[in-house]
């Protein structure tokens, strides 16, 4: 169908204008075609001239040409009635002026857009993209094979389009899901999830979930969900869920600089003392360190280095940075029963402090890392299939003004994970205050609703191929609306997300909700005015319950 | 009441273009009652009655200007000489006062019944002819011409600001002054048009 004309060149050199008189196809984002003759290497590597498809995507819209605002000077007539009377006629009235760019024609072998640099003439009829060469072009992911489907398009219709992501491409080079909040982070990551843990995926996947919304995962255990999870071959995912009771870091796993990290204000002998101490146990090839076992050995260390006032000044230090339920000489969480393929498990630190959270992140993670390097290495490990971390509130533990444990060992995977097989991705309403190195290394980047400036020129500047005309949507996008660009997709484009298979838990409480609840239960209490037949067992209230 | 009762004030003695007319005001030498100067103000609606193609039909305009004609101020050469060969050497030359008017030509309507039906604002296809007799259009009638569709229109406003010029706001102001009148239900709507040009043409001076 064709939707314009070309006008003019535009401004760019990937421009052009279109005109059009109807606006109600062609928005900002949205994908047309023309065709023209491009010199391709055909299959016997010879060069010769095809006719393609060449895409561009729209960017701006303009009216050329429409009522002038005089007409409108009264709310209650329309523009349309007074044009009428003064013999305008109200059909094809508005004119518009369509700014778009070139993305390319569909290279088959490359698998992925041409730009033929250059620009279709004056005259030539552009047509709106059709659905299925959508489908087909903006992503490399078969249905039901190892991909993610993550929604439709925005501009079409409510499930006229399936759009897929490659799980292996954005697993592989890090993902980064960015927007305020209450735009759909979560519930656009908790999609994701549910697409790997399908038959086609079957990923290992560990979710850092510091406000304990991601529990309703485990609705994928369910029967009733059974014909979109389970496979053929009896395969059914697995959730676990971790509350932070049952979270313990075990002491001889802490490095140097988490150790260093905790303790009060050491001091430089302290720090000498404790180095030596630590890098002593260590060596002796324990497995399991005891906080006795850090104080006695401090202790010995001192009297060798002639510190003993600094030992003793550690010892106190040693015991209130370990001596709590989160640190554990033996307890600790095992990553074959953390990760697994087919299995997600959801770390809840929902009470847990700051603090600890990063310090739980940075022995993880680091644990994982190790564990794959010495995979990739052909050395023994517990890992030896690739995983996938998905961190919350990731600007908490990759910050910009790096004060965090946890930000060495992100910067380390994030840098290197594609080599060693461990993907990261990385939630966060803050892109502002995310370590730039880390944000830039989310290869893979969903983006919505982002109102705060200082985030959308966070986003500008991490994420390359997004152009100034997708990123001016972001602040009018809806909860569930996002932009996906980078290396998963072969050109960026507005989706709606869809819904989940699973009950999102929202974070936010419904104070009202929680009020009459509340007030109800109070209602009931021993000052409330009790109906009748609570009265009968009123002497019985102070009784337990059996 | 049917139109060929209405007041006759003039007759076609010229045009500008197809849709800008001269006309010439009936003088006492002319008619036994020429028409009063209230017959042919600025912005009176006038009509040439016409049969075309079997159908009678009435050409409307408005009149948007008028101008004196002084024979003896026209005249060059000594005046009093020789009066009689003037009148020889200039056949057409009429030796008395005239009064001519501008009519801008905005439709016309089908005439059945004496009654004017299916007004058009568009501009028609036949051109007036000299000595097509020029009638002044009653207020009833004006009304009429603008019900088209069921509704008040004035498709030939850009025309009148054509060809009227710096006349045009104030006849369009008082066309539309009364019509707001007449159709209070289409008032808003008018009022847009008339504050639009209103500040058209004022801000136009100004910018
Ligand atoms: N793809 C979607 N489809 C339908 N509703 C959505 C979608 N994404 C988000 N929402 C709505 O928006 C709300 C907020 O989403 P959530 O993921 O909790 O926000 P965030 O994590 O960004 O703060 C959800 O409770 C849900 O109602
Ligand atoms: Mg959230």
């Amino acid at each position: 169908m064709v939707v314009g004309i070309v006008s003019e060149p535009g401004e760019g050199s990937n421009e052009f204008v279109i005109v059009t008189p109807d606006d109600t196809e062609i928005k900002t984002g949205e994908f047309v075609y023309y065709t023209s003759d491009v010199e391709v290497r055909n299959d016997d590597g010879e060069i010769e001239e095809q006719e393609k498809k060449i895409f561009a995507r729209v960017t701006g819209r303009e009216q050329q040409r429409g009522f002038p605002d005089q007409f409108m000077a009264d709310p209650g007539v329309s523009p349309n009635a007074v044009a009428r009377k003064l013999g305008i006629s109200t059909d094809g009235v508005d004119l518009y002026n369509i700014t778009a760019t070139v993305i390319g024609y569909y290279d088959e072998q490359l698998n992925d857009f041409t730009n033929p640099r250059i620009v279709p003439e004056p005259g030539t009829e552009i047509s709106l993209a059709s659905d299925s060469d959508l489908e087909d072009y903006l992503t490399e992911a078969e249905p039901e094979e190892g991909s993610a489907f993550i929604g439709d398009l925005i501009h079409r219709p409510p499930e006229r389009t399936k759009i897929h992501l490659p799980i292996d491409a954005f697993t592989s080079t890090h993902l980064s899901v960015l927007a305020s909040t209450g735009s759909g982070k979560s519930y656009t990551a908790s999609v994701l999830v549910e697409e790997m843990m399908q038959p086609d995926s079957r990923a290992a996947i560990l979710v850092l979930d510091p406000h304990g919304e991601y529990g309703s995962l485990d609705d994928m255990e369910e029967e009733e969900l059974s014909d979109k999870f389970r496979g053929d071959d009896g395969y059914s995912p697995e959730v676990q869920i971790k509350r932070p009771d049952d979270i313990q870091i075990r002491i001889s796993e802490l490095s140097l600089g988490d150790l260093f990290s905790i303790i009060d204000d050491p001091s430089d002998p302290q720090e000498q003392v404790l180095a030596e101490a630590w890098n002593q146990l260590q060596s002796e090839e324990d497995d399991y360190i005891s906080i006795n076992n850090i104080q006695d050995k401090v202790e010995e260390v001192g009297e060798e280095k002639d510190l003993e006032s600094s030992a003793r000044a550690l010892d106190w230090r040693i015991d209130k940075a370990l001596d709590r339920d989160l640190f554990d000489h033996s307890n600790h969480l095992s990553l074959p029963e953390l990760l697994e393929p087919g299995q997600c498990t959801v770390l809840q630190l929902d009470t847990m402090d700051l603090r600890d959270q990063q310090m739980l992140v940075s022995v993880l993670f680091r644990k994982i890392n190790q564990e794959r390097v010495a995979h990739e290495k052909d050395r023994e490990s517990e890992l030896e299939f690739p995983v996938f971390g998905l961190l919350e509130e990731g600007h908490r533990f990759a910050p910009a003004d790096g004060d965090a444990r946890s930000l060495p060992v992100l910067s380390t995977i994030l840098s290197e994970g594609r080599k060693f097989g461990v993907g990261i991705g990385i939630i966060s309403q803050r892109p502002s205050k995310i370590d730039d190195d880390v944000l830039s290394q989310c290869k893979t980047q969903i983006i919505m609703q982002i109102q705060n400036p200082l985030d959308q020129d966070a986003v500008k500047k991490g994420v390359e191929d997004v152009g100034e005309d997708l990123l001016s949507e972001l602040p009018g996008l809806t909860p569930g609306q996002a932009i996906i660009a980078g290396d998963s997709v072969n050109t960026p484009f507005l989706t709606r997300i869809r819904e989940r298979h699973t009950e999102h838990e929202a974070e936010s409480l419904e104070a009202t909700k929680r009020w009459q609840q509340n007030w109800k239960e109070q209602q009931r209490g021993p000052e409330g005015v009790a109906e009748p037949e609570d009265e009968e067992g009123a002497e019985n209230r102070d009784q337990p319950l059996d | 009441m049917t139109l060929e009762n209405d007041t006759e004030v003039g007759s076609i003695i010229g045009s500008n273009s197809h849709i800008d007319y001269v006309g010439e005001i009936y003088t006492e030498t002319m008619r036994e009652s020429p028409p009063e100067p209230t017959d042919f103000e600025f912005g009176q609606f006038v009509y040439v009655l016409k049969e075309v193609q079997g159908q009678q039909r009435a050409f409307i305009g408005i009149i948007y200007d008028t101008q004196l004609v002084d024979p003896d101020q026209g005249r060059s050469g000594p005046r009093l000489a020789q009066p009689d060969e003037q009148n020889i050497f200039q056949p057409s030359y009429v030796d008395e006062k005239q009064v001519l008017t501008g009519i801008a030509l905005l439709g016309y309507a089908e005439v059945e019944d004496g009654e004017l039906v299916n007004p058009e604002h568009s501009i028609p296809r036949w051109t007036l002819e000299i000595d097509d007799v020029v009638r002044k259009l009653s207020e009833e009638d004006v009304i009429r011409f603008h019900e088209v569709d069921e509704e008040v229109r004035l498709e030939y406003y850009q025309r009148i600001v054509d060809v009227a010029g710096g006349f045009a706001e104030d006849i369009l102001s008082q066309v539309l002054t009364e019509l707001k009148e007449e159709k209070p239900g289409e008032a808003d709507a008018l009022d847009v048009i008339q504050k639009n040009l209103e500040w058209q043409t004022k801000m136009g001076g100004v910018e």
